[in-house]
């Protein structure tokens, strides 16, 4: 993982610019490629598995990719045509933060219910061809399965942790693995800082982060948010080191990832343009062809007791 | 011994076959004083010690000896640290012996040698006060050196810059060795804001630094900007860009030595100087008599020189100036009764970026950010003995150390530590011994422990780390034979033993060297050299990014040694006031290193990509040395070439597995031309301008929005802003470095007077770099979120005038 590290080169990249640096008065206009874009991630366990396919930006517009033909196969197994579905299907939303000027037409591919169940361990080939004759291929093997240890829940899916403290959050070892990405989406933090001179929003998201297959625990809530550390108010950050405050509700989502999904997120070298993708797709056009096994909880954070804490002795 | 039992030993298992080979090594580290060598049956040895006016010895003095009728020198030799030189089997007959350094003024003695003679011939020589001081002197110096290689050493490409030479060459703020270095030919530099440097299609991790015999693995400061010698305190930089002998190792692309001031300063003297970098002082002097004494020697000079940024102290009562840096060298030589030479180095060095109380001006008060302190530097400390043993043996031993760390943490989040960390020890013995038949030979051998470590984690999980250590084992040994005045040889063989934890790696050298003088002034030659170089570390840092430090691993189970086999070809000519160089070579480098990008968390071994590389090309230097009116041109023509393996297409087996591109440095041609003219009233004018060809670059072809997949809700939506005004997105790239930025060039001037009131002097000077502010383009920016699609950038150095002075006290 290297955004740690390319945070780095950006921040001493601007600090030479700032220093030396001039902008180029000259600005010329560039050729550019219209080139076929995937995201494809498969989730292991869940009915519905989605292609997303689009184009490189012209301007302020992402055109879609209709009417290609969209194909998932189990290695050895009989191959799903995926159909056209509405964006929403793929797409949790289409708005660019801040740029509403962006038009998104991305077109979504989408398995019936039931069609293609995705499971732990096993290999799925991807295969897209378009209309204008654009061919497309891609492989992932999917994560073993794992279960979370801690906060070991029942079927309620929900456990409650004191104030200030930190749950360690263990998992099993998914095989194969390459990372295990979370996401804990908090909210109430607003109210429960309310009047500690705190920048609290309603709703935030970190991430955390347990490379290889081995690294099956991460501290909640002081390890999350390596990335975000620039983004938030940093008495915020350094109260959540600690634990949350009284009130906080959080969401974690552990997923273990396969080498596609890792590299997608990682990214690949310098490039002083913007983030460079590595692709795991082939062929006539970029993209992702990733996949996930993913294992859920919810925390709320009350001094009140439970029958359902996440800290158990 | 039989040839089974040669056998035998040959198919020994790693680490035998490693110690058996370190059994040469042994003798020599361990041998004792060698006995005065007898002069070869009716043959006759001449030696002794060249000194100045007050017994001083004289390094670097050409020694020739010339047949009383004839002005061909039957035989040429250098003298070493110690002053001292010495010619074994000369005929016994009668002869002149000529003596000459710049500076001083050649002499010359006649002497009758008789059959089976051991004969003394101690000599003096005074201080040439015909030449003017400066930069004539000091410049006269370096060439001086290089014409004394070139008479003693067939294969060796060498190419120095003098101390005041460096003070007069345009820098950035001050004076800098390394991007001196920059204007040689076969010498690459891909921007303004690096001084790492590339030779002859070598990375820049192939360069050994030496800073007095003693490696120095980061010498930069703020990631490359400035080099962290004082220009001060060196005496010369000598750039050895290929067709080294068996005693070079370590690295395969260039060894760059610099020297620090070791001359005798007459009485205390103390040099201070303040520049828009930073402020530096210099004190030296001779060692006072008791203390020489008491260490054994007899007379000897010391120097200390420091030098430290000042913007933070400058700008504290209004903010917070985040970075400094300081430079500590210290340099210490004495003159041993045996007529030997002790010589003790150090340096100590760091850059300071702390952002742990810093808040940009203007900034809202209640705005926090995020804080941070960022340390590095290096640390360098080394002892060096040079001794003449007896009429025919000079024994040179050093030990040194040396160590770069970096460490980076968040003040407030003590889970984040990014840092790393290369230490190396040092010892060295190097025997010369003069033979019967107009031979010299060489034999030494060095041990090295290395040691490493790096890790980046962040949030309880390490993202990036490693460890390790090994010792390097070398001996060597070469003849440096003179068939015939007209003729060099000088056949070699090292051998490298890298005993890595678990592992061993033996790898024979082998080198060969032939010059061919022409004419019978001895003034030009045709020369050949061929040879393998290893290298047993690495560095990770990624080369296209202008701004970073080297990052070490040593090679190992996973990581091979770099193995580059060289040829080279020249023709070398020097006249009264001109010299020129040309040389044509062929490189091929195995082994070769990039950071895999997508290595997988669960292989320890794949953090390396390991590929091939290959380079060839033509430099040439002209180079006027006499007069007021000095400087030179030099021209490369390279072509490099790498193939590293691609990451992403394994197990894809119809895909190609390899990828063959152009690495940042394959300028195809470099050009500079540096003038340096003395006008009345110690007025020095100095310019340089460069060009360089196109570099490459990888072209973002298009750019795509950046999705991101939401975990929680397994749905797509567009990912967050990089920054206010930017969309997120993501570069498609074309092929690796396939298109190629503007050609590079500029001019940069410096102009110094220097006052000589009675306490001493003072030098003025004004700096102007890229004086007509060529944009040369450091980065571009392409923009396919508008149509039409755009490119804009950004440039390196604009028009960057300075100022600064310097003064000396005597």
């Amino acid at each position: 993982m290297s955004g740690a590290r390319r945070s780095g080169r950006w921040a001493a990249l601007v600090a030479c610019l700032l220093a030396a640096g001039c902008e180029l008065t000259e600005v010329v206009t560039a050729p550019a490629e219209d080139i076929l874009v995937v995201e494809a991630v498969l989730r292991a366990g869940e009915p519905r598995q989605v292609v997303l396919l689009h184009r490189a930006l012209g301007g302020d517009l992402v055109r879609g990719e209709p009417a290609a033909r969209v194909t998932l196969r189990p290695v050895g197994g009989e191959a799903v045509v995926l159909a056209e579905a509405p964006q929403q299907r793929c797409l949790e939303r289409t708005q660019v933060p801040d740029a509403d000027s962006i038009r998104v037409e991305a077109t979504c591919y989408s398995s019936a219910s039931g069609q293609l169940p995705v499971r732990p361990g096993e290999t799925y080939e991807l295969q897209v061809e378009t209309l204008d004759g654009r061919r497309l291929r891609g492989r992932t093997q999917v994560p073993g399965d794992f279960r979370l240890l801690s906060p070991a829940l029942d079927s309620s899916r929900t456990c409650t942790l004191p104030p200030g403290a930190n749950l360690p959050v263990v998992w099993s070892r998914s095989a194969g693995t390459w990372s295990y990405i979370a996401t804990l989406e908090i909210s109430g933090l607003d109210r429960a800082l309310a009047g500690q001179g705190i920048n609290a929003p309603e709703w935030l998201e970190l991430t955390g982060l347990a490379i290889s297959e081995r690294d099956t625990t991460i501290l909640l809530p002081a390890q999350f948010g390596i990335f975000e550390r620039t983004d938030f108010d940093q008495s915020l950050l350094r109260l959540l080191q600690l634990g949350f405050p009284a009130g906080a509700y959080a969401e974690l989502t552990v997923a273990a990832a396969d080498r596609n999904f890792v590299n997608s997120v990682r990214g690949g070298g310098f490039n002083p343009s913007g983030n460079v993708r590595v692709s795991s797709v082939f062929g006539d056009g970029v993209g992702v062809f990733g996949s996930l096994v993913v294992r859920r909880a919810a925390i709320q954070v009350t001094t009140a007791a439970s029958s359902r804490p996440c800290l158990r002795n | 011994m039989t040839r089974r039992n040669r056998t035998r030993r040959r198919r020994a298992p790693g680490l035998r076959r490693a110690l058996f080979l370190l059994g040469p090594l042994a003798l020599v580290l361990l041998a004792a004083p060698v006995a005065a060598q007898r002069a070869p049956a009716g043959t006759a040895n001449l030696f002794g010690r060249v000194t100045d006016e007050a017994g001083a010895p004289l390094s670097g003095v050409l020694v020739a000896v010339l047949l009383t009728e004839a002005p061909t020198p039957v035989r040429t030799v250098l003298t070493d640290g110690a002053g001292a030189y010495q010619l074994v089997g000369l005929a016994p007959r009668r002869y002149r012996v000529r003596a000459g350094r710049l500076g001083y003024r050649a002499d010359e003695w006649e002497l009758a040698l008789a059959a089976g003679e051991r004969r003394r011939l101690d000599l003096t020589l005074r201080t040439d006060t015909v030449l003017v001081e400066g930069v004539v002197v000091e410049g006269r110096r370096a060439v001086d050196r290089e014409r004394a290689r070139f008479e003693t050493e067939p294969g060796i490409t060498a190419r120095v810059v003098g101390g005041e030479q460096l003070k007069v060459l345009p820098g950035l703020a001050e004076a800098d060795v390394l991007r001196a270095v920059e204007l040689l030919p076969g010498v690459v530099s891909t921007s303004d804001f690096s001084s790492a440097f590339h030779v002859r299609g070598g990375s820049a991790d192939q360069n050994l630094i030496l800073l007095d015999g003693v490696p120095i693995f980061n010498p930069f400061h703020l990631g490359g900007l400035f080099g962290v010698f004082n220009a001060d305190a060196i005496a010369s930089a000598e750039l050895l860009a290929g067709g080294f002998g068996a005693e070079y190792g370590g690295r395969v692309s260039s060894v760059l030595n610099v020297e620090s001031n070791a001359e005798a300063a007459d009485g205390l003297e103390v040099m201070g100087g303040v520049s828009l970098l930073a402020t530096r002082v210099l004190v030296r002097s001779e060692l006072p008599d008791r203390l020489g004494r008491a260490l054994g020697g007899e007379r000897g000079s010391w120097l200390v020189s420091a030098r430290r940024s000042y913007f933070d102290q400058l700008f504290r009562p209004v903010f917070t100036f985040p970075y400094h840096l300081t430079d500590l060298q210290a340099n210490a030589t004495i003159e041993t009764r045996g007529g030997g030479r002790l010589r003790f180095t150090a340096y100590g060095g760091s850059d300071v970026l702390d952002l742990s109380d810093f808040s940009p001006p203007g900034a809202d008060a209640e705005e926090s950010f995020l804080r941070v302190r960022w340390n590095w530097g290096n640390r360098v400390a080394g002892l060096g003995w040079t001794q003449p043993l007896g009429e025919a043996w000079t024994a040179d031993a050093r030990l040194g150390y040396s160590g770069f760390e970096d460490a980076l943490g968040f003040t407030d989040f003590d889970d984040v530590r990014f840092g790393s960390r290369i230490r190396q020890l040092t010892l060295r013995t190097d025997l010369r011994r003069a033979f019967a038949e107009a031979s010299t030979f060489k034999l030494g051998g060095s041990l090295e422990h290395l040691g490493y470590r790096n890790n980046a984690e962040a949030g309880g999980t390490q993202f990036f780390g490693g460890e390790g250590a090994g010792v390097l084992a070398a001996t060597y040994a070469s003849v440096l034979w003179n068939p015939d005045p007209r003729w060099v040889v000088e056949p070699g063989l090292r051998l490298d033993a890298w005993l890595p934890r678990g592992g061993a790696r033996v790898l024979l050298a082998p080198r060969f060297a032939a010059k061919r003088f022409l004419g019978e002034e001895r003034d030009a030659a045709v020369k050949l050299s061929l040879g393998r170089y290893t290298q047993f570390l690495h560095s990770l840092r990624d080369e296209e990014f202008p701004i970073s430090n080297d990052t070490w691993i040593l090679a190992g189970e996973d990581v091979p040694p770099v193995v580059s086999d060289q040829a080279q070809v020249g023709l070398d000519r020097f006249w009264e006031s001109w010299s020129l160089s040309t040389e044509l070579y062929y490189r091929t480098f195995r082994g070769v290193t990039e950071f895999n990008l997508v290595d997988d968390p669960n292989d320890p071994g794949d953090d390396l990509l390991v590929g091939d590389g290959r380079s060839y090309g033509l430099d040439l230097l002209l180079r006027r040395t006499r007069g007021r009116l000095t400087g030179w041109a030099a021209a490369s023509l390279l072509r490099a070439e790498r193939t590293l393996p691609d990451p992403a297409a394994a197990g894809w087996e119809d895909l190609p597995q390899t990828v063959t591109f152009p690495p940042i440095f394959d300028r195809r041609f470099d050009f500079d031309l540096i003038v340096q003219y003395l006008l009345p009233r110690d007025v020095e004018f100095g310019a340089r301008w460069n060009y360089g060809s196109p570099i490459p670059y990888t072209r973002p072809v298009s750019q795509h929005l950046a999705w991101r997949h939401n975990l929680p809700r397994g749905r797509f939506e567009p990912a967050r802003r990089q920054g206010p005004g930017e969309l997120p997105l993501v570069v498609v790239l074309g092929e690796r470095n396939a298109e190629r930025y503007p050609a590079y060039h500029r001019l940069d001037l410096t102009l110094r007077r220097t006052f000589r009131p009675r306490w001493g002097s003072y030098t003025p000077y004004l700096q102007v770099l890229n004086v007509y502010n060529r944009r040369n383009v450091l980065f571009y920016f392409y923009n396919y979120d508008r149509l039409p699609a755009t490119r804009s950038g950004i440039s390196m150095f604009p028009v960057l005038p300075s100022i600064g002075i310097e003064a000396t006290f005597r």
